[in-house]
């Protein structure tokens, strides 16, 4: 449906104009920021970043939040995640995560209200099951004039599953933040069998090549996701879609799983790579 | 001077006394009042009202006020004896009644932009008079700012109410030349475009579906055209327009806010015409004549648009092949049996067509209406109308061979009406009768179609009910100066199956599906009581005072301010509670300058039970559980509205102001804080003119400021996942930029052939004509172009309209 409202927009947007306006936006005080992902295989894509958030116009990055501990545990032993860089705390070495483990995550150490008190906050996240993908196809859609990745995988029609859908082209990362990644819930796919349907389009201009060659090569990355991460991550895509008085609702924040007040998310994904090559 | 003057045979004796009358009122509605019986309540009140019929009447004169060049009825003209300082309006249908002891008098019928005819009559018993007025001007787009008599408008026991005739409707400059009736309310004090250059609008802070909105009595549950910037109503076809902001008659409901009743011209019942006009965007013609000689009348209407025609010339080639127009057809047969049985017929059919090669979208209203309207005898009167209502819109769309889907949704009503009418003595009417309406809703049925069908069929359980009402009210005049209206309104509304019923725990999770078979599963009843009065205080003010109470059964899933054509309508249910309003109101009406000058200051409370709002981040779009994406809380509106009115012949024009305030306390919203409906609009003025500088050529213009509409901004800004999330803290916090935008027209005539019945004439006009950018949306961008610093963030303002100029041509033959 979202098609529908895009394409109307579109129509509306041609005829309208836009033009930069000089706002005065409200202020609050800082918030304590968690961005936290582990994932099922040893990855430097398990971290936990720890920042403050800053007005909205600030227009500079988020200042880091130094010297907390930060450990995960996974019902049977603690995890410490050392900071590498200034905010990021990063897994052992040798850390992956298992299917079907609670992981806890405790930030603790650190003094956000500057009340002289330190404070702790938790989060916790179980990591899904990955699911049968048994191959993907990239091919060019004429009427579209686009490539497309099509998937054949099983479905678990069990059980409610939630993915997410990235690609890195001749081994380079394309998708690297949220929005990047595809994400849908298993409506999307109506039996138990997945014949090919698209789960993400290339784009030339997020490439670094900058062209699209038959005979290159695609690694999806196909993630199982948490229930509430999809509905962050749609929370998300709602609000950058930004807001007009015909089809958008009242922007909203995006709720996260951090306790005590912070903003922010921690989550842990089951990830598939599937290899593939374009074709014409 | 065209009247024909008949002298009614005394009518019969009363049967029953109009004081015994009134008693078995006040007995049955006591035995109502203590009865929980809905039925019996129903019976009871029915027979009341059978009783009511039977009352019969003294002298009086009644007749039927048309204009003489076109049959058409006046609606609103005034019939006034000086020497009794009496004085009546023609109701819907030109008709009027007033009661005078026997004698001669002199009684004149006046109405706006018409010459006023003074006539002698000689009352004896009960005595028909019909009349039909010149148009005072050869200028056919003469400007009627004020349609109805100016002390009538002191004495009247009416606040809140706006009424307009097409002629006023046409001269108003709009955008891209297309005449609104909906736009020209929008320039009253209380009533707001939903958004810009939207047709929905907002009536005291309410939400757009809480107007119910009649075309010739049938409801049209989408107004819009072209996603809403363009209104259903062809004005070459629409005769008067009526908005209740508040103080709604006894007879209607089913709405909170506001009712708009557009009403459809007759045909002539002795010549031919023939109307038209040829705009930027679309064309109209209007042809209207008797079927038979003063029996039998016909019009019908026709209006489309051409954007499309220029799309062949497009150079993208999708555009080449896409489509993209709406269209109206409007017809009314008005048939006279004899002199005490009319026959009405009269149908809209509209649609708007979107057509692009992978998406294409539809959607409209039908609508057809047929009504015996039956004289009694001279005090009584009934009408009884059968509706027949169809809106739906459909969506495909069609990617490749291999996945398509298609979107369908439609709302059926079919309903009975019934209004009698009945004079008692000289000092009461009274107004009663019933309605009865079945809805049928199928919010939205999906399929997905081909080898690679994205989704499988989605089919929403429909929704069906029965609403009801019956409603009676009395306008009671004691003495020379007090006038009271007042009346009850008894509503229910029955949900009927086959359907399937979603049950919500506390945290709004779904906790049970249950199946329902035929046979009514849930009832909700609604007592509406209605009271105004008016008070003289002089010759020149009056005071006047009304609380009215409303429910609504039905309402629009609309997340967006403005909202869509797509938005589905649902029905109060086992989940949802029908929303209900008080509303109380007082105002000061004073006239200056001989009339000339009429000023009125109005003042409302309202406070409303039972509000809808959406959740955060909802899912409307064809969700089985949107009960469950629903929260509910309370609401509350109130104001002052000023408006001055002036009419000095050449210049006329209106300046209206408006102070108010709408905010909502809603569970789960908010962090269950009160907040600012969208539709909140801290000041609204307009300023609408026009000059004619002869008989050719005038010119008119408007101007509005409204204040920014509440919106809600970020107030900090968060890293997570790689992206720059907003955070907000209140909702509906902060303010768009304020709103402000002249418009102007003139009008030149084409010089007229006395002999040739061809008349034409210009319009040029402007729409926004100092090209203020209004802000419609507010866009925060990141700026990825940036390479030294990927965090800059920009706030961008989007506005559809800059200054556009129109031209039209008009002609009548």
């Amino acid at each position: 449906m979202k098609y529908i409202a895009l394409f109307i927009s579109s129509l509306l947007i041609l005829s309208a104009c836009s033009e930069d306006i000089d706002l005065t936006l409200s202020t609050t005080h800082p918030f304590f920021v968690v961005d936290g992902h582990i994932c099922d295989e040893v990855s430097p894509y398990n971290f936990v970043r720890l920042t403050m958030s800053s007005d909205y116009f600030q227009n500079t990055e988020s200042p880091a939040v130094r010297g907390a501990s930060v450990v995960i545990n996974d019902g049977e032993q603690d995890i410490v995640f050392e900071e590498q860089e200034p905010g990021y705390y990063m897994a052992p070495a040798f850390f992956a995560g298992m299917h079907g483990k609670t992981y806890h995550l405790i930030i603790s150490n650190v003094d956000i209200d500057g009340d002289g008190v330190n404070e702790s906050y938790t989060a916790e996240s179980v990591m899904p099951p990955t699911y049968g993908i048994d191959s993907v196809k990239c091919t060019y859609d004429n009427f579209l004039e686009i490539y497309k990745i099509g998937m054949y995988a099983h479905e678990d029609t069990s059980t409610e599953n939630f993915y997410m859908f990235g690609y890195s082209y001749n081994d380079s990362l394309v998708c690297d933040s949220y929005l990047d990644y595809a994400i849908t819930d298993d409506s999307y796919f109506s039996s138990d069998y997945c014949w090919g349907a698209t789960i993400s389009t290339l784009r030339e201009d997020f490439l670094k090549s900058g062209v699209i060659n038959v005979g290159d090569t695609i690694t999806v990355h196909a993630l199982s996701i948490n229930e509430d991460l999809f509905k962050y991550i749609a929370a998300v895509d709602d609000i950058d879609s930004g807001s007009n008085p015909m089809f958008s609702s009242t922007p909203a924040n995006a709720v996260g799983n951090i306790s005590n007040g912070a903003l922010g998310f921690f989550t842990a994904m089951a990830v598939v790579h599937v290899q593939c090559f374009v074709e014409k | 001077m065209h009247n024909e003057r008949n002298r009614a045979s005394e009518s019969l004796a009363g049967l029953i006394s109009f004081s015994t009358n009134i008693l078995w009122l006040k007995y049955l509605l006591s035995i109502f009042a203590t009865t929980n019986n809905a039925m019996k309540n129903i019976q009871i009140l029915i027979f009341a009202f059978l009783l009511c019929v039977c009352d019969v009447a003294a002298q009086k004169i009644y007749g039927k006020i048309t204009d003489a060049q076109t049959g058409e009825s006046l609606v609103g003209a005034t019939i006034y004896v000086a020497s009794q300082s009496k004085g009546t309006t023609t109701d819907i249908d030109g008709k009027y009644s007033l009661p005078l002891p026997n004698g001669s008098y002199v009684v004149s019928f006046s109405f706006m932009g018409y010459e006023t005819e003074t006539i002698t009559v000689n009352v004896k018993g009960n005595t028909s008079l019909n009349v039909r007025l010149n148009s005072s001007s050869r200028n056919i787009d003469e400007i009627v700012v004020t349609s109805q008599n100016k002390q009538e408008q002191l004495s009247k026991p009416e606040m809140g109410v706006e009424k307009l005739q097409s002629k006023t409707i046409k001269s108003v400059p709009v955008l891209l030349g297309e005449t609104d009736v909906i736009k020209v309310m929008q320039l009253m004090p209380g009533v707001q475009a939903a958004s810009e250059g939207s047709t929905g609008f907002s009536v005291r802070g309410g939400n757009p579906d809480q107007n119910l909105v009649l075309l010739d009595g049938s409801t049209i549950y989408n107004a819009g055209h072209f996603m809403g910037f363009f209104s259903v109503f062809n004005n070459d076809a629409v005769n008067d327009v009526k908005l209740y902001k508040g103080d709604i008659p006894a007879s209607y409901g089913g709405r909170l806010s506001s009712l708009l009743e557009v009403n459809m011209k007759d045909g002539d019942k002795q010549n031919y015409h023939l109307n038209g006009g040829v705009g930027l965007i679309s064309s109209r013609l209007t042809i209207d004549g008797p079927i038979v000689k003063n029996r039998t009348s016909f019009l019908a209407s026709a209006r489309r648009t051409y954007f499309d025609i220029f799309l062949p010339f497009a150079t993208n080639e999708s555009a080449r092949e896409s489509s993209i127009y709406f269209y109206d057809l409007n017809a009314r047969i008005s048939h006279k049996i004899n002199d005490n049985n009319h026959i009405f017929a009269s149908g809209y059919l509209g649609r708007d067509l979107f057509d692009y090669p992978i998406a294409g979208m539809a959607f409209g209203n039908k609508s057809a209406s047929l009504r015996w309207s039956h004289i009694f005898n001279q005090k009584n009167y009934l009408n009884v109308t059968f509706h027949a209502v169809n809106s739906d819109y459909d969506l495909t769309m069609d990617f490749d061979a291999a996945s398509k889907a298609s979107l369908t949704s439609v709302i059926k009503d079919l309903s009975l009406r019934a209004d009698f009418s009945s004079n008692v003595g000289m000092t009461h009417a009274l107004v009663y009768g019933f309605q009865v309406t079945r809805h049928g809703f199928q919010p939205g049925s999906a399929r997905g179609g081909g080898s690679m069908a994205l989704f499988g069929e989605i089919v929403m359980p429909e929704n069906k009910a029965i609403e009801t009402s019956v409603f009676i009210g009395n306008t009671e005049t004691i003495g020379t100066s007090l006038t009271l209206r007042y009346g009850l309104r008894l509503s229910t509304f029955h949900n009927y199956g086959p359907t399937t019923l979603y049950k919500y725990d506390s945290e709004y999770n779904l906790s049970e599906e249950i199946e329902k078979g035929s046979g009514f599963y849930h009832n909700n009843f609604g007592i509406e009581p209605r009271f105004a009065l008016s008070y003289l205080l002089n010759e020149h003010s009056s005071i006047k005072a009304s609380y009215t109470r409303t429910y609504q059964y039905m309402q629009q899933a609309s997340v967006s301010s403005s909202g869509t054509p797509m938005d589905v309508w649902y029905m109060a249910s086992p989940n949802v509670k029908p929303q209900l309003s008080d509303q109380v109101s007082m105002g000061y009406f004073h006239n200056l300058m001989e009339n000339r000058i009429e000023l009125s200051f109005e003042t409302f409370y309202k406070a409303m039970q039972h509000t809808i709002d959406f959740k955060d981040h909802p899912h409307v779009m064809l969700n089985k559980y949107l009960e469950g994406q629903l929260r509910f809380g309370s609401s509350r509106s109130y104001g002052i509205e000023l408006m001055a009115k002036a009419d000095f012949g050449r210049w006329n024009g209106w300046v209206s102001y408006t102070l108010s305030r709408a905010d909502r306390k809603i569970d789960g919203i908010n962090n269950g804080n009160r907040y600012l409906s969208p539709y909140n609009h801290t000041h609204d003025a307009s300023i609408v003119a026009s000059y004619r500088f002869n008989d050719r050529i005038s010119a008119s213009g408007n101007w509005v400021f409204i204040s920014g509409a509440p919106t809600t901004f970020p107030v900090a800004r968060y890293e997570v996942g790689g992206e720059i999330v907003p955070y907000y803290s209140s909702r509906n916090g902060d303010r768009m930029p304020n709103y402000h935008r002249l418009d102007l027209s003139l009008t030149i005539q084409c010089k007229n052939n006395p002999r040739r019945r061809w008349k034409g004439e210009w319009v040029f006009s402007f729409y926004n004509a100092y090209n203020h950018h209004n802000t419609w949306a507010i866009h925060f961008e990141r700026q990825d172009d940036e390479v030294e610093n990927t965090y800059v963030i920009k706030a961008k303002s989007v506005y559809l309209f800059p200054i556009i100029p129109s031209v039209s041509y008009n002609f009548k033959f």
